[in-house]
């Protein structure tokens, strides 16, 4: 029996979003016999304490707020501002190095665009470095340069769905060194007969109402306005409806800041007012989505996996949603199909969603098949044990 | 279905009934066309949109004993039809206006207070508010209290209460701690720490309060402005306890959330039936903070139910407020059990959504147009 091999996982951020919740779960399934995970994230957050809870021991790295604020994602002039980014963070790759020495890792996993490139000297260094690539992103240039630096670097790139995989390889990533794997959701915490979150009473709606709801980060490339407009519709239409939005924003990158104070101006626009509930960040997501009779993705750009779609399905949510990258690989095969809509088609999306309300029973049908699917392809523990397969192939020990 | 709305004054211009007349407006603009005629504090007339509402706010030549001699109202209100306006009352102006010609089928009062000054106002507008009272299909009041006794509501036909309701949802969940000046002031005084918040104005029972404070050793942040200010800061002065005082103004509404997480007893010590309702006690209740109101012949002692959600001692008394304030001071178990029992009965009662139920449910009942 060898001593288990230490995995450090290295996160963009110390806030809470799907990524981070996905490689949580993935650091808190490991096989302890075999692999041991350290997390070390880039500035304080609760990504920290949500680690220690779930036995994961993680460490906090301090950035220098210009670093803080540069996003990889719709950067305007992204060669120029990346070198920027780089030379302002000569004090991150210093202290990321140094914390890796401490941890000594058999393989480091890095979560994110800016730990990607933060990884680099790991990798040069000798250490084994796994990229799991969670985004596409909207430059091209900066996604080649990026594909370019992976393939002369890293073991392995993990892509989180099929049409992410085949996005890169199409970028000139070497095909061997590209792994769809899924992410996993826990079907033991999303299930359907848990208790509901008690959003009625918070905002004063009568029992009898049904409630549709987008949970996720507010960003502008996840639809909350495409929603909240398909939503203007249905409400003057049907009077027993109201419209949640659930998730606060995470990233502390610039231009960022203000989308909560625009999505709450357009709703209170759009003669919202007395239909729209914001509930803010939640951590009891699957309780949010078991109050909901209608779960809605709108996300305007592919999404490379839709994680709030397989979470919503574990629940057995009917779920609308938008048609696009990893979304489509979720709910292949299901009645769900039906509720697929175009990404940013406000009235498709309305209609779909109306689809959903007119028929109950049908809907719960398709949401039943949702779970079946989630079980059968997405479930964590397989996606944790096809990781740690990759993580022995690459460490060359046996299994 | 068009409905009227005619107000006092609309946000921006901040105040509680101000708020709630928003809420009320924009909260059924998915349903209905709905307009708001209120008063400008310029000389111009002024529509917009806000919030899918037409509000129109009509030029003000001068204001005087709280009332806005507005001479383009009579045209704003006439010139449509509606098939229901909604006055909230008191507006005098408007309220005589309306009695002369309702620009609509039904009529709705929500009566938000009676008024207290001038004496004589009862013996002259009085008369004309009763009789528009007795001819309105519904007349709304916020709390049981408002209905009984001395009430101009009692004229009448038809009374319903429809407490009001706010956004509990910002109230409930954990806000940023203090930061900036507010943690400067905060520093400053020892816990546990009482609050005060809304208009300094003669009504609220503030030089009582000092009283109070200066009876028990207790520190109190005062958060908000108005005519008062200087006097009382001469009071604070007078009675020695400058140091254990603190006046915060010109507050954002997420700094007034902080106040209510960093202070430990909220308190409401008006003095006068101008106090209606006291809905700041709502939001010290979603906030989990015990209330010490006074026993007002208002919905106030309704709204902070005496030994649930806080104490009800009596007004205009400094020995009892200092006395209530006292006991909640020196027992954090029953802070804590009323402050959690204020949170619930806030969410319960006072959730925007449920007010505008109720009021939908009333208006569609009278113009008999189903949801």
């Amino acid at each position: 029996m060898t001593a288990p091999r230490r995995i450090l996982y290295l996160s963009p951020t110390a806030q809470l979003g799907g990524a981070e919740h996905s490689v949580l779960d993935l650091a808190a399934g490991l096989d302890r016999r075999r692999h041991e995970p350290r997390l070390l994230c880039l500035g304080d957050g609760p990504l920290l304490v949500e680690a220690t809870r779930r036995g994961v021991p993680s460490e906090a790295v301090r950035i220098p707020a210009a670093f803080a604020g540069t996003s990889l994602r719709g950067t305007r002039s992204p060669v120029v501002s990346l070198l920027g980014g780089v030379l302002r963070a000569a004090p991150t790759f210093a202290a990321v190095r140094r914390a890796a020495r401490r941890a000594a890792p058999a393989l480091v996993h890095s979560n994110g665009n800016k730990t990607h490139l933060l990884s680099l000297p790991l990798a040069l260094g000798g250490t084994p470095v796994i990229w799991h690539v969670r985004d596409f992103l909207r430059d091209q240039r900066v996604e080649r340069l990026l594909v370019r630096l992976g393939n002369a670097s890293v073991k392995a790139l993990i892509a989180n769905s099929s049409a992410l995989a085949e996005h890169l390889v199409r970028l000139g990533a070497r095909p061997e060194l590209v792994h769809a794997i899924p992410n996993g959701i826990d079907l033991a915490r999303f299930e359907p007969d848990g208790p509901p979150a008690d959003l009625r009473a918070i905002f004063g709606w009568p029992k009898s109402v049904r409630l549709v709801g987008m949970v996720g980060v507010l960003a502008r490339w996840k639809g909350q306005e495409v929603f909240l407009r398909a939503a203007r519709g249905i409400v003057t239409r049907r009077h027993d409806v109201r419209v949640v939005v659930v998730g606060g924003e995470i990233y502390s990158t610039r231009g960022h800041g203000d989308f909560t104070a625009h999505l709450r101006g357009l709703a209170r626009e759009l003669g919202l007012g007395g239909v729209v509930g914001f509930t803010g960040h939640r951590d009891d997501v699957p309780e949010i989505l078991r109050a909901l009779d209608v779960v809605v993705h709108a996300s305007v750009e592919p999404e490379p996996f839709g994680r709030v779609i397989a979470e919503a399905m574990a629940c057995e949510r009917p779920i609308v949603w938008a048609r696009g990258g990893g979304a489509d690989e979720i709910v292949a095969g299901t009645g769900l199909a039906a509720l697929g809509v175009p990404g940013g088609d406000v009235a498709g999306l309305a209609a779909a969603i109306e689809r959903a309300l007119a028929d109950p029973e049908r809907a719960r049908g398709w949401a039943g098949e949702g779970r079946r699917r989630v079980s059968e392809r997405f479930d964590v523990r397989d996606h944790v044990e096809r990781v740690q397969a990759l993580y022995a192939r690459i460490t060359g020990g046996g299994r | 279905m068009r409905i009227l709305h005619v107000g006092k004054f609309y946000p921006p211009v901040r105040g509680g009934m101000e708020t709630v007349l928003a809420s009320l407006c924009e909260g059924t603009a998915h349903r209905w066309r709905v307009r708001a005629v209120v008063a400008h504090d310029g000389a111009r007339t002024v529509r917009e949109r806000i919030g899918g509402v037409e509000v129109i706010r009509v030029g003000t030549l001068a204001r005087a004993l709280s009332v806005s001699l507005s001479p383009g109202l009579a045209r704003e209100l006439w010139r449509e039809r509606f098939d229901c306006v909604v006055l909230h009352e008191p507006n005098p102006p408007a309220g005589t206006l309306l009695a002369l010609h309702t620009p609509a089928p039904r009529l709705i009062v929500w009566h938000h207070s009676d008024i207290v000054r001038p004496a004589w106002a009862n013996a002259t507008y009085g008369r004309v508010q009763r009789a528009l009272y007795r001819r309105a299909a519904r007349v709304i009041v916020a709390a049981p209290p408002m209905a009984d006794g001395g009430s101009v509501a009692t004229a009448a036909r038809r009374v319903e209460v429809v407490p009001y309701g706010i956004a509990l949802e910002p109230l409930l969940t954990a806000t940023s701690p203090p930061n900036g000046h507010l943690t400067g002031v905060l520093d400053r005084l020892s816990s546990p720490r009482v609050l005060f918040v809304g208009r300094l104005v003669y009504y609220k029972g503030l030089t009582v309060l000092l009283e109070a404070i200066a009876a028990t050793g207790a520190s109190l942040v005062i958060a908000g402005d108005g005519p008062l200010e200087t006097a009382l800061r001469e009071r604070v002065e007078a009675l020695g306890v400058a140091g254990r005082v603190a006046f915060c103004s010109g507050l954002s509404d997420e700094d007034v959330r902080r106040l209510y997480r960093a202070c430990d007893v909220f308190v409401l010590p008006s003095t006068e039936r101008t106090e209606a309702f006291g809905l700041v006690q709502v939001e010290a209740m979603a906030s989990g903070l015990p209330v010490v109101s006074t026993d007002l012949p208002t919905g106030v002692p309704w709204v902070n139910e005496h030994e649930v959600t806080g104490l009800v001692v009596r007004r205009d008394d400094a020995g009892a407020l200092a006395a209530g304030l006292q006991r909640l001071l020196a027992d954090p178990a029953l802070r804590a059990t009323l402050g959690q029992a204020g949170r619930r009965r806030a969410i319960e009662r006072f959730a925007v959504g449920r007010m505008l139920e109720d009021f939908i449910a009333i208006v569609e009942s009278v113009t008999g147009v189903g949801g």
